[in-house]
């Protein structure tokens, strides 16, 4: 028999099974009838005729349910079986769904990521039309230009439209203050190329497309957000720092769900004549009607051949080719979203083999059923099914619950995605997801249910088989306590980390403090910038409230700093090694240290700005001193931070400031300079205002008097430096979560795991310990002897474990730096931790052996 | 529940349900009244022996079944000996008879 029609028999009740009932009603009937005859009333007959034929078994009873729905019956009358066997090992069938639904939900959740980023068409007309053209240059990949891109548009025959675009942003002015708007800017006519149909006026006619107008054609979502809908919105102007863009278009909603842009505007005039040599342009194309893919690579390449011949210079080393849009967007985030379905996918497997190990334990527990069973005819099938439905049960609710799981899960996910991930705002859980949770479901009662059904049905109880299934389940279980202890470990580092960067003082006083960061492009004129600067920070300090106000380039606890170049010292030789260190960089003006609190420990403050001239002064941490200086007094000394190539520039030493950590998971001090803003190239893009009273509410009014200054400034973060700080713990507050989490369902999975083991082990040798307790061994003996077996799983599973952790969490260190890598309490705690956990699990079956009775023992066999 | 002093010897029931149809087919019911009426009453056939049984005789190929009607005109699944059984039957038969006389000729000695 096939493997198939074995499957299907044992699912749906086949004749031979109805036909079974049928008979065996009959019987009972004729019996009835009999004891009629003799003068019984019919009702009693027939219950007498029912109780001598099951006697012992309540499954009489249901073979006269059979008579009424033959068929379906058998399979509810399992179903109920089954169900009620669940329903009898609560832990178990919790345990169970639990795994089953996280493991789902999981699934499910990168499914809908992978999905959209792999297996969707892009929300595109026609999408499979729409190639990008992918470019490099001596092997690396680069980006296209106009003039490449104007030489596919008029040679190429086999593709229908070519344009290309690139983002920009523009700052919008408002009544809340300003906002960024993320422009695509386009070269030729990319709509057509991409196939959106505005739901509003019209695309750029070619004038416009060339540059030299200035037209928009804006989102549906912007739209929205600024017009409310109306429809008398072409033809008003979107304005931006003194330009004007009159709009003639409005998108499909769908348009944004490839990238988040909020205008379309041609690129200038002299964008789209830029060289032949710059790289900044993605560039598409729409293949013509009834032309595939690999013609119109054909025609690229002849084309391309035709470019070379005419620009031997620039074109030197260039390949192209054309590939579909969206497997070049879903790109570089292919590898790791089909890796992390790959794990989510094996964990799930792992957790039914679990299962399945448990179900085939409990197969002890089964003798004495599946032995009435077969004798009132139930035969192998119906036991098969029997195990296949308690399965299916258990992955049913398992499967929706993993739906809802999956739900919480995928934004989880997608909020730690980085924001530039392709098609980010298109995907969802949606139909296909919940497709893909139903064949989880479905793979998962076979997984499930597959080995104890196979096991229950062999005609040979128990053989070789058996104990090559054991030795693998044994390996498994060991696999399963090493990951756990290693995801214990982890987990217990991390929080051990967390809990004592949490008790450290942070070498400044967060509270009262409100910060804000601009957001300013990177070719702002450097000395208007300064005048914004010394403006805002003086029209603040001048509110009432607030206390002092100092500007910085970056807060502590942000996250890193700038790292500065070669470090000079005068009249000092420096080996080259130690010149070369790496130390921080802060750009500040003198009041940032009043503001936080910072305390100088020694010398002064550097001299703020007299007219154009800043004095060269510079702050030194003490880390630096101690680094540099040690027992030497700094203050007074002269050094320059310039790259090496460079004359030195040379600046005295003013003072110490006490440390600050550059992050919050941070221990290791690092050594750090701090100079006047006016003295550096960068600029410096926070001001922080010590206030009375609420700092987040005081926000508010200081955004408004920053509007009130420039109104196209924008404010990329702004609040106070409390909830800052509390910000900058969330990612290594997740990351403890997750692997406590995580860790704690693998300790679950494993000690299931060592459970059907021990319980398989105790069952298969239940004779052998009938005789031994006939010859007079104590129970605890035995038990010692399932227990060792136990112990020594879980053993070994710790040894694996704890060399596997080595790695881990030196990867932990290079994330999350503080503290060393080894840290034997949060070993040692998680060892001992998984160690009884583990015995725990043994006891269950264990205590088993304690009641066995010897003879009652040898009488079963 | 305690058993009851009639029940079939382990490994006699093979040697009477093939006896039992031998000369006529009969359904899974007509085989208990048949043993209960022939043994006087002495021998009891427990259904979730004889089922079972009857399955594994069919499996084995002694027995054939058929879905017939009863004189009642009820569906009843009818069993035969094959040609297979028939043999089976004369086999377990001499079988049968080496062990009474052999216990016999022991109990004879006592």
């Amino acid at each position: 028999m096939s493997l198939w029609t074995k499957l299907l028999e044992t699912v749906l009740p086949n004749r031979r099974s109805v036909e079974i009932e049928d008979e065996l009603a009959f019987h009972v009937e004729m019996r009835a009838r009999q004891l009629m005859q003799s003068g019984v009333d019919p009702d009693e007959a027939m219950r007498q005729a029912r109780r001598q034929f099951g006697n012992s078994t309540k499954l009489a009873e249901d073979t006269r349910e059979t008579h009424l729905l033959q068929g379906l019956s058998a399979l509810l009358r399992d179903s109920r079986y089954a169900l009620r066997g669940l329903w009898r090992r609560p832990l178990f069938s919790l345990t169970g769904l639990a795994s089953l639904a996280l493991g789902i939900g999981v699934n499910v959740a990168i499914f809908s990521v992978l999905d959209t980023l792999l297996l969707k068409p892009l929300p595109l007309a026609d999408a499979s039309l729409v190639m990008a053209f992918v470019e490099s240059r001596n092997g690396e990949t680069t980006n296209g230009n106009p003039a490449r891109m104007r030489d596919y548009r008029e040679n190429l025959r086999t593709l229908k439209a070519v344009g290309g675009y690139y983002g920009d942003g523009l700052v919008l002015a408002g009544t809340d203050g300003p906002t960024r708007l993320n422009a695509l800017r386009t070269v030729g006519d990319v709509i057509s190329v991409l196939g959106h149909t505005l739901v509003l006026g019209r695309n750029f006619t070619p004038q416009e497309q060339l540059g030299r107008a200035n037209v928009a054609i804006i989102s549906h979502q912007l739209w929205q957000r600024l017009f409310q809908r109306d429809a008398s919105v072409i033809g008003k102007l979107i304005r931006s720092k003194g330009m004007a863009f009159e709009i003639i278009g409005v998108m499909p909603a769908e348009a944004a769900l490839l990238d988040e842009v909020d205008l379309w505007i041609p690129a200038e005039a002299d964008q789209q004549n830029t060289s032949r040599m710059a790289g900044f342009l993605t560039v598409v194309g729409r293949l013509a009607d009834g032309v595939d893919l690999t013609k119109a690579n054909a025609e690229l390449a002849t084309v391309a051949g035709q470019m070379l011949a005419a620009n031997p210079v620039s074109d030197k080393g260039l390949a192209v080719g054309l590939k579909p849009l969206g497997e070049v967007l879903a790109g570089e985030a292919r590898q790791p979203v089909l890796l992390l379905m790959g794990v989510a996918i094996t964990i799930l497997l792992l957790a039914c083999v679990n299962l399945a190990g448990l179900l085939l334990a409990r197969n002890a527990e089964r003798a004495q059923e599946a032995a009435i069973r077969m004798a009132i005819g139930a035969g192998r099938a119906a036991l098969v099914r029997l195990f296949l439905l308690e399965a299916v049960w258990l992955a049913i609710p398992g499967g929706m619950l993993g739906l809802l799981v999956g739900e919480w899960s995928f934004a989880l996910l997608k909020a730690m995605l980085p924001a530039e991930t392709p098609l980010i705002a298109a995907m969802r859980v949606d139909g296909r997801a919940a497709i893909f949770a139903l064949l989880l479901t479905v793979f998962c009662a076979i997984a499930i249910g597959l080995l104890p059904a196979f096991e229950a049905s062999r005609v040979m109880p128990r053989g070789a088989i058996g104990a090559r299934s054991a030795l693998l389940r044994s390996a498994l279980v060991v696999g399963q306590i090493a990951v756990s202890l290693t995801l214990l470990v982890s987990a217990g580092v991390l929080t051990h980390r967390l809990l004592e960067a949490r008790q450290r003082s942070f070498g400044f006083q967060p509270d009262h403090v409100l910060a804000l960061s601009f957001d300013i492009s990177w070719d702002t004129d450097k000395a208007k910038l300064h005048q914004f600067y010394t403006q805002a920070a003086d029209a603040v300090r001048l509110m009432p409230g607030v206390i002092s106000v100092g500007l910085v380039d970056r807060l502590p606890l942000g996250g890193g700093a700038q790292s500065a170049g070669y470090l000079r010292i005068r009249g000092m030789e420096l080996p080259e090694t130690q010149a070369r260190q790496q130390y921080g960089f802060r750009a500040v003006s003198a009041d940032y240290f009043t503001t936080l609190r910072i305390p100088l420990m020694k010398g002064r403050v550097f001299g703020e700005p007299q007219g154009d001239r800043t004095p060269r002064e510079i702050l030194i941490n003490e880390t630096f001193a101690q680094r540099y200086f040690a027992g030497i007094d700094p203050v007074g000394r002269v050094i320059s931070y310039r790259d090496a190539v460079k004359e030195p520039l040379w600046f005295e030493v003013t003072g110490v400031v006490k440390d600050v950590p550059v992050s919050p998971g941070d221990i290791r001090p690092r050594p750090e300079v701090f100079v006047h803003f006016t003295n550096t190239y960068w600029a410096p893009a926070t001001l922080v205002a010590r206030v009375n009273g609420d700092a987040a509410i005081m926000t508010t009014a200081v955004r408004k008097r920053i509007a009130d200054i420039d109104p196209y400034v924008l404010i990329r973060r702004g609040g106070s430096v409390d909830s800052q700080v509390e910000l900058a713990w969330t990612k290594p507050k997740l990351l403890a979560k997750l692997t406590g989490g995580l860790s704690l369902a693998s300790l679950l999975l494993a000690c299931l795991g060592l459970y059907g083991i021990l319980a398989g082990f105790v069952k298969a040798r239940t004779k052998e310990f009938g005789i031994r307790l006939a010859l007079g061994a104590t129970p605890w003996s035995l038990q010692q002897l399932s227990l060792r077996q136990g112990i020594f799983l879980a053993l070994i599973g710790i040894i694996v474990g704890g060399f596997l952790a080595v790695p881990v969490l030196r990867l932990i260190a290079a994330q999350v730096p503080g503290g060393e890598a080894n840290d034997p309490m949060a070993f040692s705690i998680a060892a001992i931790l998984l160690f009884f956990t583990a015995l725990v699990a043994c006891y269950a079956p264990v205590r088993r052996v304690a009641k066995l009775d010897a003879i009652e023992v040898l009488r079963h066999e | 529940m305690a058993k009851s002093k009639n029940d079939i010897l382990q490994g006699t029931l093979t040697l009477l349900v093939l006896q039992a149809i031998s000369k006529t087919p009969l359904h899974g019911y007509g085989i208990t009244l048949f043993i209960e009426q022939a043994s006087e009453d002495l021998l009891r056939v427990e259904e979730g022996s004889l089922y079972p049984a009857l399955h594994r005789l069919e499996e084995q190929g002694w027995i054939a079944a058929e879905w017939g009607v009863t004189e009642t005109n009820r569906r009843a699944r009818f069993y035969s000996l094959t040609a297979e059984g028939r043999k089976q039957l004369d086999a377990e038969l001499a079988s049968w008879d080496r062990l009474t006389s052999g216990v016999t000729k022991v109990l004879r000695f006592a």
